[in-house]
């Protein structure tokens, strides 16, 4: 089991690690399953971000 | 370490000071942003001498000018169909909302990008999961859906939970309850109004959805009700449920403050996600704990179109965190939204509540429905109440009623109302956005 609580800088570390991964893949221009999937996990992970203060960013672009 | 009950333990618990860090931080990202990506706000703060490496600590806000809804409105009058104040081509955006728009009123567009629609059901994550509602459960939304945004983002957060989530769009009220009783829910999503009306259809279906239904939340939003002490126990008792509070609004993208499982009379600041001020509405000079304010709000999550010092016009009362003893250190709203700064109306040198009405007609069991009239006799206002019994109600109680009602509105406001009873089934009905309210004076 992993806990935020306990060990803040691992998850944290996890958390940047995959915001960094998901911008990336947006990056995909030849397939629109991943790109458009990875825009939509962005958001998502985006909100894990900024509640850990990881990133303040506005995003709109990929 | 355990923090259970909380979505985001982090900032639920966090100290006020790195709170208010947090804050900071959040503001002068969104100040920039505005700045940079909007004329209208460039052109907005510069008339007003401020520029976004002004904002330095957080009393710096006091630097911002207000945002009006008018002013809002005005720039997508002038500029179709949002407006400059948008900080992105439309195109960007993934979803579009509308203000309801009542009383002719033009509605205000807005739009979210994919991220901001994502903000906007995690905010609302923190009350659901907060008041309670888990991924086990059954959650049913009775509204029509559509363009306001309503319950949307409710529907969005409890996907995200993981709970099994029930869309009813259209159906009738009757076909609502057969779906509520087949599928065994557990969570109903609609107006307070809405969910009164929906347990007088159960009874009038031989359903007592207190007793044969599997409902044990009720998460109310759209108007007031489940902040009213007489209506939330209406509720609670038709449904043998805890209601909770949630209210909300388009311009902010839905969850403004909410309930916890505590249950204190009050609701939490989301204060990690707003900055939520309390001002005078008249001299707009900030004031503290424990005043009837009005709500002024700065939000961070959604930027497409930025909420800074936005004048909500809604009436509230903040009370420290300590006013609840969940844990939370977000402030709270005593009483929730306790009206509209413009709900105010004075009759005969009294201030008179549309809650205030409604939490004294609700504690007379046999009402289903009621409308606030003010009108104008020999040049003086005055302020009479319809009551429409209960279908089932005996007539011969009618009179006892009148007077009931009258002498409870008396004794509360040392003010003569004229109490009228009318037929059953005559007063509207609402699903959404109950208008209880009739200003027929001629001023
Ligand atoms: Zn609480």
């Amino acid at each position: 089991m992993l806990s935020y609580l306990e060990n803040p800088r691992e998850i944290e570390a996890k958390v940047s690690q995959t915001y960094a991964l998901l911008k990336e893949l947006c990056q995909v221009d030849d397939f629109p399953a991943i790109s458009y999937n990875a825009r939509r996990a962005l958001g998502v992970i985006w909100q894990v971000a900024n509640h850990l203060e990881i990133q303040f960013e506005q995003i709109y672009d990929d | 370490m355990t923090a259970t009950g909380y979505w985001n333990p982090r900032t639920e618990l966090m100290s006020r000071p790195d709170l208010q860090k947090l804050q900071l931080k959040k503001l002068q990202h969104i100040v920039h942003w505005a700045y940079t990506n909007s004329d209208l706000w460039q052109a907005k703060l510069d008339g007003a001498g401020v520029r976004p490496e002004h904002i330095k600590k957080l009393a710096d806000l006091e630097l911002l000018p207000f945002l009006t809804k008018q002013e809002l409105l005005q720039a997508q009058i002038e500029q179709p169909l949002f407006g400059k104040f948008l900080t992105i081509p439309p195109q960007k955006a993934v979803r579009y909302h509308q203000t309801s728009g009542t009383s002719g009123k033009t509605p205000l567009r807005i739009l979210d990008g994919w991220k901001d629609w994502e903000w906007v059901s995690e905010v609302w994550c923190y009350g659901l999961y907060g008041f309670g509602v888990r991924e086990t459960d059954i959650v049913y939304l009775a509204y029509g859906y559509g363009n306001f945004i309503g319950f949307w983002a409710a529907h969005y957060a409890s996907e995200k939970i993981g709970a099994l989530t029930i869309p009813s769009g259209s159906m009738t009220s009757r076909e609502r309850i057969e779906k509520i009783m087949e599928l065994g829910a557990t969570v109903l999503v609609c107006t307070p109004t809405y969910a009164i009306r929906l347990a007088q259809v159960g009874a009038e279906m031989g359903i007592d959805l207190a007793k044969d239904s599997k409902i044990r939340l009720l998460i109310h939003a759209g108007e007031p009700g489940a902040n009213i002490p007489s209506t939330k126990k209406m509720l609670e008792d038709a449904w043998g449920a805890k209601a909770g509070d949630f209210p909300g609004m388009s311009e902010t993208g839905g969850s403004t403050a909410y309930e916890c499982a505590a249950q204190c009379g009050g609701i939490h600041i989301p204060e990690d996600h707003y900055i939520q001020e309390v001002i005078d509405p008249q001299t707009t000079q900030s004031l503290g704990y424990g005043q009837k304010s009005e709500l002024v709000l700065t939000m961070f999550g959604r930027a497409s179109l930025p909420m800074i010092r936005y004048r909500t016009g809604d009436l509230v009362e903040r009370a420290p965190s300590s006013f609840c003893s969940c844990g939370r250190t977000f402030d709270l709203y005593k009483g929730g939204i306790l009206g509209r700064a413009d709900d105010m109306k004075l009759i005969k040198g009294v201030n008179i509540f549309p809650s205030a009405v409604e939490d004294i007609i609700r504690e007379f069991n046999d009402i289903d429905e009621f409308q606030i009239i003010l009108y104008t006799e020999k040049a003086i206002d005055q302020i009479k109440v319809q009551v429409e019994p209960l279908p089932g109600c005996d007539r011969s109680g009618y009179q006892n009623l009148q007077k009931a009602v009258s002498e409870r509105l008396y004794r509360a406001h040392r003010l003569t109302f004229g109490v009228e009873i009318v037929e059953p089934g005559s007063l509207p009905k609402f699903e959404l956005k109950a208008r209880r309210l009739q200003d027929l004076r001629r001023h």
